[in-house]
């Protein structure tokens, strides 16, 4: 569970965050959603430890990530919107084993895991191909299962599906679907809606740092157009 | 081309990481201690034999030595000037020519211990040769290097095209290398930021699980093959 208590954030003077009170029971998802520079990255990385909140805690699991980062973390798999900063292996399986092997597993176990995350997003067969051989929606795929391979409690995904194209789109969302159908909770920062409707329990929209809505998706389709986002005609939660 | 791993079923990919170290270091030792041109020429062919394994363009790994090549050839020139007649010594150059293409031999045998060596396995050698905290901080050292220089090597490519394709190619070369230098510096700041945040991000260990390493048949004659490189090397010292 990722439990979000009185967070503030205030970098050079600016508040980027401010007063955030959020919980995420493991198996939801929750849609987070605002203007550009809305927080919502900021929010993100606060919660995986990048950065630290200048008033308040973060919990995920319990552990404090500011106190206790590595075993919050262990619980946390984060994709960032441009996934290539975050793909650290020359080749597909260098990288997705590259968690797991920080975790200090076994080589049997971090085999099971590299091969069932590879083959969650589908790319079972793709594991010995250079990073750098990969398309933009290859390269989500294979950051989404470098998180999976972490067995997070909690998904963090940040822009997933910007940039890629119809089928690239489709299948990244099919994957994340489907990490959602097995228990993890996914949190995603989005502007776009389509093919959300159906898995979505919970709509967060920020507004210059702050939490402006918290609801259901039915409650939320009013107000998601003052949040910049607009919402799709085949919407129906 | 990038200065990664690739993985492979070559004899280079089969052979254990240490194995590969100590050959490298044995190559050194013989580049260094032989000036003469003749066992230069022995070790390129040995070179080109291992380029050749690995399916590799030597063409395509000086293109991507450029760099390396110019300040080595600026080196050579810059050695053979004089200041006064006559104002070109070739032997001078001849001599500080030769160093550098031991330089770039060296470097491209490293290229080839990159290009068939995982970062991890290169860790767990390293936590092998030097023990302790030290060899830990070590790996982890290498294992940031070896994750940062891919990504900046692509930076750096990527910011070289987009320069050409607005028409950097026009400006003078002294601006172009001015124009490159400062925005490839503040990609290479942004690049190591990145890698330190996704590396902090995926739980960076400093005790990570490392592969196994063993030696086979094949490490011990490579082994053998670097035992006599040294001796030849050392014998032509004394």
């Amino acid at each position: 569970m990722l439990r979000v208590e009185g967070v503030s954030y205030r970098i050079d003077g600016t508040t980027v965050l401010e007063e955030i009170d959020v919980a995420v029971e493991s198996g939801t998802f929750v849609l987070l959603v605002g203007h550009n520079g809305a927080g919502k990255t900021t929010l993100l990385d606060l919660i995986c430890g990048i950065g630290t909140p200048t008033t308040g805690r973060i919990l995920v699991d319990g552990h404090d990530v500011v106190t206790n980062p590595g075993p919050a973390r262990s619980r946390i798999g984060r994709v960032f919107e441009d996934p290539r900063d975050q793909l650290l292996g020359a080749t597909v399986r260098e990288d997705v084993a590259f968690g797991p092997e920080n975790l200090g597993l076994s080589r049997d176990v971090i085999t099971n895991r590299v091969d069932d995350a590879l083959s969650a997003v589908g790319m079972g067969d793709a594991g010995d191909r250079p990073i750098d051989s990969l398309s933009g929606g290859e390269r989500t795929r294979v950051a989404i299962a470098g998180a999976l391979a972490m067995e997070p409690s909690i998904l963090l995904l940040d822009e997933p599906t910007a940039g890629l194209d119809h089928p690239g789109r489709t299948r990244v969302l099919e994957h994340v679907r489907r990490a959602y159908e097995g228990g993890v909770g996914v949190v995603m920062a989005t502007h776009d809606l389509r093919d959300l409707d159906t898995v979505t329990d919970r709509v967060i929209g920020l507004e210059a740092g702050r939490i402006a809505m918290d609801a259901s998706p039915i409650t939320a389709v009013d107000h998601l157009a003052d949040l910049g986002v607009r919402v799709p005609s085949t919407w129906s939660p | 081309m990038s200065v990664a791993y690739r993985p492979g079923e070559t004899v280079f990919h089969r052979l254990d990481p240490r194995t590969k170290l100590w050959c490298q270091v044995a190559i050194v030792a013989a580049a260094y201690a032989y000036t003469d041109p003749l066992p230069l020429v022995g070790l390129t062919i040995a070179v080109l034999v291992a380029l050749s394994v690995l399916d590799l363009s030597p063409w395509r790994i000086l293109a991507t030595m450029r760099p390396v090549i110019v300040l080595l050839t600026i080196a050579t020139v810059v050695a053979g000037v004089r200041i006064g007649s006559p104002w070109f010594s070739l032997a001078d150059a001849s001599e500080t020519g030769i160093a550098a293409y031991r330089v770039l031999l060296v470097i491209v045998v490293g290229f080839v211990y990159v290009h068939t060596t995982p970062t991890r396995a290169s860790q767990a050698a390293l936590q092998w040769l030097v023990p302790g905290r030290i060899g830990r901080g070590l790996a982890v050292s290498v294992g940031l290097v070896g994750r940062f220089l891919p990504r900046f090597q692509t930076t750096a490519r990527r910011i070289r095209d987009a320069m050409a394709i607005r028409g950097g190619d026009r400006m003078s070369l002294h601006r172009r290398i001015a124009v490159f230098g400062i925005v490839v510096l503040a990609a290479a700041v942004r690049d190591a930021d990145r890698t330190s945040v996704a590396m902090r991000t995926r739980c960076l260990s400093w005790n990570p699980t490392l592969p196994s390493l063993s030696f086979g048949r094949l490490d011990y004659l490579a082994i053998v093959l670097g035992l006599g490189l040294c001796f030849l090397a050392i014998r032509s010292l004394l």
